[in-house]
């Protein structure tokens, strides 16, 4: 890994055990990683676990709850995001979206937010009015819409939708509409 | 009390009581006779606080590695460290109705 990883992961070293045993370090670890020995995730942690161990155990400790801190901060702000994603999708369920296509089609010239796949962007709602199918436009999992948005595109949409102040619609690209057998 | 020398000291210092080392021979030997591999992370933080010790020393680099070799301090570390040890090993394995080797 020598790396710029390798190296950046020394810098939890103390400034004195770097510059003593640093170099040797970073050559043993490239002499083992030729050999394909430890994997590269291994080396990683174990250099991790290096710059603890050569910490006074009070000092360790205080470098763990950080740790901790800093873990759990992520983990915070991770499930803040993960819970804005969910009240969005919330927003956006079956019947709400069913209830979306009308308006698309009543309201021609407003401006939908189209949630394919992996992007979110916005469009004239005309372009959806030719469809005459409200099955084929809607976003359920009954639908033949062949472009589902992920969550986190209808999360990306919503959000959009905030910044404007109005309600997003999540409506899906239809490739081919195939009409209901009779 | 005697403060117990951590089991990767106790490692290090085995495999140097054979005679000095550099990094790379000390995780193979204590590969072999341990079943123990170290990681040069770890190795060089416990030859850190060895060293701090006055436990190891370090030779001369050869081609850029210093091998490190046990001191008298280390060596009599090592040997109290390995009787307490034998002593519990040998405790331990008569109460659980083994003989000792």
């Amino acid at each position: 890994m020598s790396s710029r990883l390798t190296r950046a992961l020394l810098k939890l070293y103390p400034r004195r055990i770097r510059s003593r045993y640093g170099n040797e370090l970073l050559e043993l670890q490239d002499e083992l990683r030729t050999q394909g020995s430890p994997s590269r995730t291994r080396l990683i942690r174990d250099t991790l676990a290096g710059a603890v161990l050569v910490r006074p155990v009070r000092e360790r400790a205080r470098l763990v709850v950080t740790a901790i801190l800093v873990i759990s901060g992520l983990a915070t702000a991770g499930s803040i995001l993960a819970a804005a994603g969910t009240s969005s999708r919330a927003q956006t369920s079956s019947s709400q979206t069913r209830a979306a296509v009308p308006h698309v089609n009543a309201t021609p010239y407003g401006t939908c937010f189209v949630a394919t796949g992996s992007s979110c962007s916005l469009a004239a709602c005309t372009q959806f009015a030719s469809q005459t199918s409200t099955q084929n436009a809607v976003v359920s999992n009954n639908e033949p819409a062949i472009q589902r948005p992920s969550r986190r595109t209808k999360a990306r949409c919503a959000s959009h939708a905030l910044v404007l102040a109005q309600p997003p619609v999540f409506v899906a690209r239809v490739v081919k509409a195939t009409p209901p057998r009779p | 009390m005697v403060d117990d020398l951590p089991q990767r000291g106790v490692l290090i210092l085995t495999s140097l009581a054979e005679g000095p080392k550099h990094g790379y021979a000390l995780i193979k030997d204590i590969e072999q006779f341990a079943g123990v591999t170290l990681g040069p992370g770890t190795l060089y933080g416990a030859l850190a606080r060895l060293e701090d010790a006055d436990l190891v020393k370090a030779l001369p680099a050869q081609q850029r590695r210093h091998p490190y070799q046990i001191t008298a301090a280390g060596t009599a570390a090592l040997t109290g460290q390995l009787r307490r040890d034998e002593q519990i090993t040998r405790v331990g394995l008569a109460r659980i109705g083994i003989q000792p080797i």
